[in-house]
Order: structure tokens, then C-alpha cells, then sequence
């Protein structure tokens, strides 16, 4: 191949790779009023993480994290923010990420944000973004909002969260407390089901936690998206098989804390719902689950 | 697998406990063992919200007299390492809510006290297992905060050995169900001779990557301390859920269900988890304690 042929695929490359190598994170101001970057930003990937968080590392590595960019910034009093940029990999784990600590007020950034305590969060396509500052409303929440605000306007949209939730029926939906996972680590943490991955799973998988209020007959419902019709149908054995062995075939159960358990499996999508004080009401769920979209008999 | 614990398990074994105690007897499922763990508070450990090291060191020195029923802090240091000891204090550095200096020099002075030689008496905590004090280390003694955590459900006494293990991620299956088994490791195993998890400014509630939120520390100024982990963290996890409670108005799941207490006791037979089977002495300060 002639080298002059090679050179619009080099461009292209070198361009590409300078997106990314700056990254969005430099799209906020290093300077502003009081507050200063220190230098020079950090960079963490799936390999590094644990390096930089203590703790909290797997919530992210249960996801299609690549690599997180953090600053720094200085401010009065010795006060400092950290502003971390996460980039997951895909706009639905960036949603993941974001959705299982939701709890504060909507404030208006990306598609979907929330400030309080001195945190500020919120996802935008594929990046989920934090700030975490010395909560003092006067001088550091309005720096926090102008830098996330510079990220946030930088980042490209990209979908409204995953697909799966369009199957949650909308009646009782605390729409707040709507959680997207993929690992059981990440289940385990919203709602304990087991100490072993008795769903099977994996970051292949897509979850959905939902909480439904009603008036004594409230439930949460658990939805799950294999990868394949084989992968839900063992799934759905091993559950059956560790958690709920009496009802193998009528797939519902009342357990021992006086409500009900009910699990039902289609294509690929594996439904349970736990808690219900009023098994009808489990049913209704249930249907009005596999009722929505399209049949997804998958591969 | 016969050593699965799933929900189910946990709501069987609360029936059987409610019904044995409706009962007014025991189940094969209790077991008698019985733990002895200190809480004492000070309303003057903190101040200006900074950490009042002679106060909290007299906090220490009482709460381990009464603990081991030696009259004195330097004999009931005595009881616990003496000359020929090498003394690991294993510490806890994270940036939000690290273990106090004032407690870590406070211990270690304790320790050469007790007659252990200064260079054989080291402070750490990420370099656990590169220390050449702790390679060596015929006894720990264990400090740190007490705090949700992001991982684990609380951060405790048993979550900070994490760092003696070659590979911590293998300890995160279930929430960190499996901490007990970090007794066990060679550096561990039969040498943790205390504990102390310091409630001075206990975080009840975290959030974001860092699982710090400023909204959710509170003045406690207290400090739980007992030779049996699991009785101190099963202490721990009662204040930060009685104070889940008053705060939020309400019973709230924590972050993570810390199931790695309970199952400390039920599946690897390490300690005491049931409060109702820990004699907790109070000491010192009442008001607003919670527990």
C-alpha cells in the first residue's frame, strides 16, 4: 500500500486518540475563583483501582469500567474537591453506577444528577462523574456545579438508561430507587439474597432492582437479562435450586418472614419477585413484566 | 453448596430465635458462648472537634482495666503482651476517617510500657505484610474507626485485617461474607490479642466512590473495646444502626447487609454476634448513647 494511502487512517487514529487522552475531565476549568488543579491529574484503570478507592473499587469493576480521571483541586483553608471522572464503557453501566446510591434531589446536569452532603453525581453517555467537596453551600458548592457543569456540557448524550427498564411496569414504581446492576456483589449490596451467586451473574448480564409501594402489598421485583435462553434457564434452576426448593413447580412461595416469593422465567429474561405480602399482587407484577416489549427468546 | 446462607436462612434462624426465646429457652441453634465487650464515652474526647489525646488515652487505659479485670492500665497491658513480644498495632489510613495519632501513640506507648522493645513495636496498615515488625509479629493489637462501609456493611475490626491477606478482593465474595476466615492467615492466626474500634466520630451513613458523605459523622466520643472481633463489630453495628434510626426515623438497610458478622459466628465459629449474648459494660459517658 502506497504510504500516501495510510495517512487519512493515521490522522484519523491521531485524532481519535487525542480524545481520549484528554478526556472529558479536561474540559473543567484548572483554575477558578479560589480553587486551584493540583498536578497532575490521576489516572486509574481496571488493573489500579483499588489504589484509589478504598472499598468501594468492585462496585465499579462489576461494571464495564475502563478508567477513572481525578483532580484534584485546592481550596481555601486547606479545603479540597476531588472530581472523578468515570468512564464505564457503556452508557447503561454508567446509569448502573449512578442509579445504586441515588438518594438526593435531581439537579439538573447530564441525565440524571443529584447533590447533597457534599457530593455531587451524575451520567451522561457512557461517563458517570463525581465530585466530592467539604460541603460548604456558600463556597464550594457553586465551584462543584461550574465544573460539573464544564464536564457535563463536554459529554455527548447517549440513550435515556437501559432498555430493560422499560419493561418495569410504571403502577407503585418508586421511580427513584430503580437500580441497575450486573454482579451479585452489587445485588447482594441493594438487597441480600444469598453469600454465593446463585442467579449466575455476570457482567453479560443486566439487572434491574425495583421497589413497589402499595399500601400493605408492597414487593420488589428483580429482573434479569442473560445473555442466552440456556444461560436464564440455568439460572433460573440454581435459584430454584438454592432459595426456593419447595416450589420447583408452581415457582412461588410463602417464606418464612410471612410474605411471598414468586419466580417466573421466559426466554431470556428471569423475573422474581420477593417480599410480596399479597401473592396476587406478585402475579400482576409478573405479568404486566413479561406483558411489555417484545418476547425475548433471545439466542 | 451445605454452606450457602441465603435470605432464607437468615429469616429461618430470627423465627427459631424468637420462638426459643418466646420459649424462654435455648435451641440447638444458640450457641452458650458469651463475650465481654467495654464501651466507654467521654464527653470531653473531642475537642473543638478535634481529638483530645489525654482524654482518650485515659478512655483506653480504663476501658482495658475493666476489660481484663486488672486494676491499673499498665497491668492489664502486661496481661496482654510483655518482653519477647513483637507488636503489630494495625491501623487504618483512610484519608476521611483514619484511626486518631492520638490513640496509635497512646497504644504503642502502652506496649513498650508493658516491656516490649521500642524497635519491636511497629504502627501500619496498607504495609502490613511488607513490615519486617509485623512479618516478625507475635501479637496484634487492632485500631480503627468504626463506619459503614461501602463493601462490607460496616467497617469494622474484622474488615481491617483485610490488609494481611495476599489478595483482599478474594475476601469481597456476598459482601464480604467471609471475613473470619482472615483468622486464620499464618499472621493472624491465634496473634490478635485486642481490639479497639473507635467511635469517637462514627460515620452512620456513606455515599459516592468514596463512601463519604460530612452529613453523616457524629460526636460520639466513645470507644468499644474487646479481645473478640465479632462482639465488637456486632457492638458497632448496633450503634450505627440505632443511630440509622434516630436520624433517618426509620429501620434503613445499611449500604451492604453485613452478614459477615453474623456468619463469622454461625459458619466459621469465630466470636460472638448475638448483642443479647454480649455482656457490654458501659462506661463513663450516658447521654444520647443509643445503646
Amino acid at each position: 500500500m502506497k504510504a500516501w494511502l495510510l495517512l487519512p487512517i493515521l490522522v484519523g487514529l491521531w485524532l481519535g486518540a487525542g480524545v481520549v487522552m484528554a478526556g472529558p475531565i479536561d474540559s473543567a476549568p484548572r483554575s477558578l475563583g479560589d480553587w486551584r488543579a493540583r498536578n497532575p491529574d490521576e489516572v486509574y484503570d481496571r488493573d489500579t483501582l483499588y489504589d484509589y478507592i478504598d472499598g468501594g473499587a468492585e462496585l465499579y469493576l462489576s461494571y464495564d469500567f475502563r478508567e477513572v480521571h481525578v483532580r484534584r483541586y485546592a481550596g481555601p483553608d486547606g479545603s479540597e474537591i476531588v472530581m472523578d471522572v468515570y468512564d464505564m464503557g457503556r452508557p447503561d453501566d454508567a446509569f448502573g453506577v449512578f442509579s445504586v446510591e441515588r438518594m438526593d434531589e435531581e439537579i439538573g446536569l447530564g441525565q440524571g444528577s443529584e447533590y447533597g452532603g457534599g457530593l455531587l453525581r451524575f451520567w451522561k453517555g457512557r461517563f458517570f462523574v463525581s465530585l466530592l467537596g467539604p460541603g460548604d453551600e456558600k463556597t464550594s458548592r457553586p465551584a462543584m456545579m461550574e465544573l460539573a457543569g464544564a464536564v457535563a456540557r463536554a459529554l455527548p448524550a447517549s440513550g435515556s438508561g437501559p432498555e430493560l427498564l422499560t419493561r418495569l411496569p410504571a403502577e407503585g414504581l418508586a421511580a427513584q430507587e430503580v437500580r441497575f446492576f450486573r454482579s451479585a456483589g452489587v445485588l447482594n449490596r441493594l438487597y441480600f439474597l444469598a453469600d454465593r451467586n446463585i442467579l449466575q451473574l455476570d457482567r453479560e448480564c443486566e439487572g434491574v432492582l425495583a421497589r413497589y409501594g402499595r399500601a400493605g402489598a408492597g414487593a420488589f421485583l428483580i429482573l434479569i437479562r442473560y445473555p442466552s435462553r440456556e444461560r436464564a434457564d440455568r439460572a433460573h434452576a440454581s435459584f430454584m435450586s438454592a432459595y426456593l426448593p419447595e416450589a420447583r413447580d408452581a415457582g412461588e412461595w410463602h417464606v418464612e418472614d410471612g410474605t411471598w416469593t414468586l419466580v417466573r422465567r421466559r426466554g431470556r429474561l428471569l423475573a422474581l419477585v420477593l417480599d410480596a405480602g399479597d401473592p396476587e399482587y406478585g402475579r400482576r407484577l409478573l405479568r404486566a413484566v413479561f406483558s411489555k416489549g417484545k418476547p425475548d427468546h433471545g439466542r | 453448596m451445605a454452606d450457602e446462607m441465603t435470605r432464607r436462612d437468615f429469616m429461618r434462624r430470627t423465627a427459631l430465635a424468637a420462638l426459643a426465646a418466646s420459649l424462654g429457652s435455648e435451641t440447638a441453634l444458640a450457641s452458650e458462648a458469651r463475650s465481654r465487650v467495654v464501651l466507654i464515652r467521654d464527653p470531653a474526647a473531642l475537642k473543638d472537634g478535634q481529638v483530645n489525646g489525654p482524654v482518650v488515652r485515659d478512655m483506653l487505659d480504663q476501658a482495658l482495666s475493666t476489660l481484663l479485670d486488672r486494676a491499673g492500665a499498665p497491668r492489664a497491658f502486661r496481661q496482654l503482651v510483655g518482653p519477647g513480644d513483637v507488636v503489630g498495632v494495625k491501623s487504618n489510613v483512610w484519608p476521611y476517617l483514619p484511626t486518631p495519632p492520638e490513640l496509635e501513640d497512646a497504644l504503642r506507648d502502652r506496649v513498650i510500657e508493658a516491656g516490649v522493645k521500642p524497635d519491636d513495636v511497629a504502627v501500619d496498615d496498607r504495609g502490613v505484610r511488607s513490615n519486617p515488625v509485623f512479618q516478625r509479629a507475635t501479637a496484634i493489637i487492632n485500631v480503627r474507626p468504626l463506619r459503614t462501609h461501602y463493601w462490607s456493611g460496616i467497617g469494622g475490626c474484622m474488615k481491617n485485617l483485610i490488609m494481611f491477606a495476599p489478595s483482599p478482593s478474594r475476601y469481597h465474595p456476598g459482601g464480604c461474607a467471609d471475613l473470619a476466615l482472615l483468622f486464620k492467615l499464618p499472621a493472624l492466626e491465634g496473634k490478635v490479642r485486642l481490639h479497639v474500634l473507635v467511635a469517637l466520630t462514627p460515620l452512620f451513613h456513606g455515599r459516592g466512590p468514596h463512601h463519604f458523605d460530612k452529613r453523616y459523622l457524629w460526636p460520639y466520643q466513645g470507644l468499644i473495646v474487646g479481645a473478640d472481633p465479632v462482639a465488637v463489630d456486632a457492638i458497632g453495628l448496633e450503634l450505627i444502626r440505632a443511630k440509622r434510626r434516630d436520624h433517618f426515623g426509620r429501620e434503613t438497610e445499611l449500604p451492604t447487609p453485613p452478614s459477615n458478622i453474623r456468619l463469622a459466628e454461625v459458619k466459621h465459629g469465630l466470636g460472638v454476634s448475638d448483642p443479647a449474648r454480649i455482656d457490654l459494660i458501659r462506661l463513663g459517658w450516658r447521654e444520647d448513647a443509643l445503646i
